[in-house]
């Protein structure tokens, strides 16, 4: 298996698939118009069309210029879904683990991408924060808003820039025009020893004349598990009392005509204990307080074309620790990073088979150290840090007799690291029930303002990155897919503690990635449905080693080289599923203790099974559901693990809770 | 280039105050700029209306019934109308044509498409003419529709197909929808 991907095998499938491509010819027999003709007009005006991940350009998935997961609110609902972990652990490849300081973050495809590379947005907001590009999960964001997720499963750094080198998670809620009236929830999620959460959540969109308008607000309380924590160490707390998290999210959206105007704020705290290695003695509260405010327009350039200028100011207050316990033990922390964005990007068809997609950015970055936080953390012994920067894009789409032929670049000047210009093409084949995807391109991560005042001549790191899929409609809504990827990080940004001075620093250094596959198959129909993928990953040969398991050397730390996953639901009447979920981890590593000269010592994790179930009831009376389930139902006490040396015990998650929901919408 | 907390505070209270200019403007004016619906869509939502429209009514009901669209221009969308035919109970037959003014009389059709792009001193034209043959006329372009005194046209609103009739220019063409149409449509122009 080690040479499966090797350059001999990658060339002869991309001269297969070109031959391929050659030999096929454009069919009159499209499965999607056979779909839609299929259905009445009625529901024709309620499918989805799935915009593209480089634009704004609407085709379906199949054609889509990327691997890309949808998730609708339905599947949302159906799932019994607590937050943001589990909805995104059923997609194939993503994964949850721990950094430091009870922070859990996202990695994809064994890769760890909590710092920067991969990029959460909502209602089009980049939700990373702009110190170390980092976003922690974990009873975050209100999942009731969704209206669908949509996943490049993929790099897509050439059109959202700096923070999207592995994947993209991009979160669409339902605080949009078109939907009507008021929305309450609530949902409560209970563990054996303490409560998992404790959430409300209400929508509202009134219109007012012209003026469309629309309101989210959600709060919620939650623990992140009632296990005792275990440093490596060996000294211990007690997680019921003290991995409380708390998010208050308000989504405010405007539409006049085509103006818009966009408002989030982002309140989420956590209690931390943990620390980097060692546990502290008193429990400190963690804050990551954001604001995110866009507005945009929309000007027609001739027939086809559009242009939107858009201007996007954020600010943010991420790592705050500025309680009483903060400062009795020496860890008050508070700074501030603003960026405010200018963009302008001009999309539309030049041609009845040629798309455009592009745009002008600039924008400005500012970190500011605030209160009494101790010098050793400011900014290069500075309180402030200014940054500012300039980015080109461009894609086209362009359809040949053949293929849909896509190719793009971005180019990013900072003022302070440099140029760098990634491109990327791709390859897309629909021929009836079969469709191909061949995707290759350069992808980055570019430094985030602790990166580059910490770092030690700090580049961009780059990606190498090459996707195939095929899938095939066997019938009627049943779709089977797979596709190939292989990823080869240049240079990655690495954190790093000198060890003669404690001086803590980034650089790029060395080389990761890996390669793999995954496969899907989705059966829908008026019974249900049943959504199930198989993921597969090893690590690359020129891995570094703060990330690989000792002695396993296709595996990386935390992360297991096989997972699979079943999400279904069965319609018992119209109004009452029954949803069963399942995901499977393989053997897991991580280093979970250290022997008394300090030395990390490494454990197996044995495999894991989580198994869910959701008993959901719509519209019991006119507008109001119900629903109840398990999570967790055999008690697996699902650890995280720290995916790189550094020093982290594995964390451990909420275990079995039972959630009941409950929802009413007013018309 | 570190510019000063000032001058990023100057600049962006200039930007502001711009996009509030041009915002104040834009909310005067009647800008559409509605997203385009996928032709293959819009050709199977031309087909599904078809028999909605009193004119048609007979035509696609009677045994051999056939319906003739015709496509300015070389456009994909005569393959995507090909496909979607083939699930029709009625005969459809498209071809693209040229001319304006001998074509359009010439193959005797019942609609004219017109794809997104067209210029608008066309559409006019076609406008014109399709409203002296009795032809109904569809475009790709829904502000075209609006501006250029189109009859059917098709958008995405919230990722959904919508469908868009100008009723003065359906009117004009001796158009009559039925009321489920009417229903699920976005009127515009209505007298």
């Amino acid at each position: 298996m080690a040479h499966f991907l090797s350059r001999s095998f990658i060339r002869t499938t991309m001269l297969l698939f070109f031959l391929t491509c050659t030999f096929l010819v454009f069919s009159q027999e499209d499965p999607e118009i056979e779909k839609w003709m299929n259905l009445e007009l009625e529901e024709l005006g309620k499918i989805k069309i799935v915009s593209v991940s480089v634009g704004k350009k609407n085709v379906s998935i199949r054609e889509a210029p990327g691997i890309i997961s949808l998730i609708t609110s339905t599947e949302i609902e159906n799932s019994g879904a607590r937050d943001l972990i589990d909805i995104l652990r059923l997609v194939p490849g993503f994964d949850f683990n721990i950094d430091v300081e009870s922070a859990i973050g996202v990695g994809f495809r064994g890769n760890w991408g909590h710092e920067g590379k991969i990029l959460t947005l909502v209602d089009g907001q980049e939700m990373n924060e702009l110190l170390y590009a980092a976003l922690p999960f974990g009873n975050h964001f209100p999942i009731r808003q969704i209206d669908r997720i949509e996943i490049i499963r993929g790099p897509g750094s050439s059109f959202y820039g700096q923070f999207a080198e592995l994947s993209v998670i991009n979160i669409v809620t339902k605080n949009q025009p078109g939907d009507k009236g008021v929305t309450i929830s609530a949902d409560f999620g209970q563990m054996s020893q303490t409560y998992g959460r404790r959430d409300i959540n209400l929508q509202l969109a009134p219109k007012i004349k012209n003026l469309d308008l629309n309101l989210g607000l959600y709060w919620g309380k939650g623990n992140r598990g009632q296990q005792p924590y275990t440093d490596i160490y060996g000294n211990s707390y007690e997680m019921k009392e003290e991995s409380g998290t708390e998010n208050l999210f308000l989504d405010l959206g405007l539409v006049h005509k085509k103006t818009s105007a966009r408002f989030i704020l982002d309140r989420y705290r956590y209690d931390m204990r943990d620390g980097f290695d060692e546990i502290y003695e008193l429990p400190m509260i963690y804050a990551f307080n954001s604001f995110y405010a866009e507005t945009k327009t929309e000007f027609r350039v001739g027939h086809t074309l559009k242009l939107v200028p858009k201007i996007n100011y954020s600010s943010q207050y991420p790592w705050n620790s500025t309680d009483e316990n903060s400062i009795a033990q020496d860890h008050f922390y508070k700074v501030r990073v603003d960026r405010i964005k200018f963009s302008m990007n001009l999309s539309g068809d030049i041609t009845d088979r040629i798309y455009i997609n592009g745009g002008l950015i600039q924008y400005f970055d500012r970190g500011v150290i605030l209160g009494d936080t101790p010098p050793d953390s400011y900014f290069n012994g500075e309180k402030k840090a200014r940054y500012s920067a300039n980015a080109l894009f461009a894609q086209a789409f362009m359809k040949t007799p053949i293929v849909v032929f896509t190719a793009g670049f971005r180019y990013d000047h900072h003022n302070k690291y440099g140029e760098s210009i990634v491109p990327w093409i791709g390859i897309n084949k629909v021929y009836k029930k079969l469709y191909f995807k061949f995707l290759y391109g350069q992808t980055f991560r570019v430094p985030s303002i602790a990166n580059i005042t910490l770092g030690k001549d700090i580049k961009p790191e780059k990606s190498n990155e090459f996707d195939l899929e095929m899938g095939y409609e066997i019938k009627k809504s049943m779709i089977l897919s797979l596709n190939f990827f292989t990823t080869g990080i240049k240079n990655p940004i690495i954190y790093n503690v000198d060890p003669v001075t404690d001086e803590e620093y980034y650089e790029n250094f060395g080389k990761t990635g890996t390669w793999g596959f995954e496969a899907e198959y989705l059966i829908k129909g008026g019974w249900g449905s049943v959504n199930t993928n198989y993921s597969f990953y090893r690590a690359k040969k020129d891995k570094l080693d703060a990330y690989i398991v000792e002695d396993k050397p296709g595996l990386m730390l935390g992360y297991p080289a096989h997972k699979f996953t079943l999400n279904s639901s069965l319609q018992v009447t119209k109004q009452f599923s029954v949803n069963p979920s399942l995901i499977y981890y393989s053997t897991r590593y991580g280093y979970t203790s250290a022997d008394e000269e300090g030395n990390l010592i490494l454990e197996k994790f044995d495999p894991v099974f989580l198994a869910n179930v959701f008993l959901y009831y719509k519209n019991v009376v006119r507008g109001f559901d119900i629903g109840i389930g398990v999570y967790d139902i055999f008690g697996e006490n699902y650890r995280y693990i720290q995916p790189y040396a550094g020093g982290h015990a594995p964390y451990p998650g909420t275990g079995r809770e039972i959630i009941f929901k409950l929802n009413y919408k007013f018309k | 280039m570190n510019l000063s907390a000032k001058k990023i505070i100057s600049i962006s209270m200039a930007s502001i105050f711009l996009m509030v200019s041009v915002l104040w403007n834009i909310f005067s004016l009647s800008v559409y700029g509605l997203d385009m619906c996928p032709e293959k869509l819009q050709a199977v939502l031309v087909l599904k209306i078809i028999p909605f429209i009193k004119q048609f009514e007979d035509t696609t009901k009677s045994a051999g019934g056939e319906i003739k669209i015709a496509v300015y221009g070389t456009n994909e969308i005569i393959q995507h109308f090909e496909a979607a035919a083939t699930k029709m109970p009625f005969k459809v037959l498209t071809g693209s044509i040229s001319n304006i003014e001998t074509d359009l009389a010439g193959v005797k059709a019942n609609i004219i498409y017109i794809p997104s792009g067209t210029p608008s001193t066309i559409l006019e034209k076609i406008s014109k003419q399709a409203k002296n043959l009795k032809i109904l006329t569809v475009t790709g372009d829904p502000d075209a529709a609006l501006n250029s005194n189109i009859s059917l046209s098709f958008y995405i609103l919230n990722e959904s197909p919508k469908i868009l009739i100008n009723m003065k220019s359906a009117k004009e063409e001796g158009m009559v929808f039925s009321s489920k149409i009417l229903g699920l449509a976005d009127l515009r122009n209505v007298d």
